[in-house]
């Protein structure tokens, strides 16, 4: 395990926030010692879609997610729910709030 | 009136990994595996229950729940509440015998909020688990974790629930037992039983079809919740809030997730109710008294994190 640093961009706030995140568990499972997450915390399972987030920079792999919330086009184009990324590289990754009309079940 | 459902048979829930979710509902949640079919599905059940099964987890690429079931009392119950809900207008999907294993003929509608509901009359039944009907124990040495007795009830999210409460109190019999209503008498949340409890099925009014926020599931005592959030601790397990007591129905109860992100909850406790009973309401500037009533507000994710 190597810790890497995840860089969470929120253009609603106009913030950039960076943490140190573990390399062997999911991006949001390593927030819970940052005060007030800088990434929307939902069921940290995949299933809601609550921390969807665009990665811009750096390589993961990722667990399964919901087809509800993260789509095969999401997928190409680095948009994945940030419980169910493993960093393998330092992240940068921008903030996407999914209202329940978005929601593609 | 009552008209012949007697009480939640079964849910069925999509889980992403069918290995990580069996750990939780049977090694964390003490649900006790029951059988597995030719599709891969799981079955489980609460060591309280009677018939094989309550839970069936099914692996798909997205969480929510599939359905949900009711017994009703025997098959000509069954004919006649199908008849009822086609004369209503709805239509109906007949369900096999076996297509479920071990469970009779299902027959599958799908309520003004997009869920999916059955009812069935038939399943086998392999009696309480770990103790006998005859001079029975008082429990199963062998359960596991929190050692949930049965599946409860749910909690669903989605837009028409005065057209689910019209079908249910109407057609199937069901009590309306507490609500949340706005001033202009606009409900907000109904909560309806087929039974004595305080809820079998329960709906909360949001603009989606078809959303899943939790199946609950009974445990004896409050230190056995207490004793939930402690094993959910040990376990890491992601927790939404509790241990802590609702307003409505007065249960104490810990939410917490499973791997894919679906809600459960385990309570106790909890009011009782006649069929002579009148309906609870709460205000909906009392809602979040209502859900949780020690915090007296509702936590985000309440609204926003369903499957």
């Amino acid at each position: 395990m190597t810790s890497l640093n995840v860089t969470v961009v929120d253009k609603a706030k106009d913030t950039e926030v960076a943490f140190d995140a573990k390399s062997d568990q999911p991006v949001l499972l390593s927030i819970r010692s940052v005060v007030g997450s800088p990434i929307p915390v939902g069921c940290k399972g995949g299933g809601c879609g609550v921390c969807k987030v665009r990665v811009l920079e750096g390589n993961f792999s990722a667990k399964r997610m919901s087809k509800a919330h993260i789509s095969e086009q999401d997928l190409e184009e680095n948009v994945v729910l940030a419980c169910r990324i493993i960093p393998e590289t330092d992240l940068k990754v921008e903030i996407l709030a999914e209202t329940p009309e978005e929601d593609k079940s | 009136m009552k008209k012949g459902v007697m009480r939640p048979g079964h849910v069925q829930i999509r889980v992403l990994d069918l290995d990580e979710a069996v750990k939780h509902y049977a090694d964390l949640m003490g649900l006790i595996e029951m059988d597995r079919d030719d599709q891969g599905r799981v079955y489980l059940k609460g060591w309280t229950e009677v018939d094989k099964f309550s839970v069936v987890l099914r692996e798909a690429d997205e969480a929510g729940m599939d359905f949900m079931a009711f017994k009703v009392a025997d098959e000509a119950t069954l004919d006649s509440l199908a008849q009822d809900l086609r004369d209503y207008g709805l239509e109906l999907t007949e369900l096999p015998a076996g297509d479920l294993k071990d469970c009779g003929r299902r027959i599958q509608f799908t309520a003004p909020t997009g869920h999916h509901f059955e009812l069935f009359a038939t399943k086998e039944q392999t009696g309480k688990w770990g103790v006998s009907n005859r001079n029975p124990e008082a429990w199963p040495r062998d359960a596991k974790g929190m050692k949930a007795t049965r599946f409860d009830h749910c909690l669903l999210y989605g837009d028409d629930i005065d057209g689910v409460l019209d079908i249910f109190t109407n057609v199937l019999g069901f009590q309306l037992v507490e609500q949340v209503v706005e001033p202009d008498g606009n409900k907000i949340a109904i909560f309806m039983a087929c039974s004595m409890k305080e809820h079998d099925i329960a709906f909360i009014r949001q603009p989606m079809k078809d959303k899943f926020h939790h199946a609950s599931f009974f445990l004896e005592s409050w230190e056995d919740v207490l004793k939930a959030g402690d094993l959910l601790s040990m376990t890491d397990t992601p927790i939404d809030i509790g241990p802590t007591r609702h307003g409505l129905t007065h249960g104490t109860t810990i939410y917490f997730f499973d791997p894919s992100g679906n809600r459960c909850e385990v309570f106790s406790g909890g009011d009782y109710t006649y069929p002579d009973h009148p309906v609870i309401t709460w205000d909906a500037e009392q809602l979040g008294k209502a859900i949780f009533y020690h915090d007296r507000e509702l936590n985000e994710r309440f609204l926003t994190v369903v499957t």
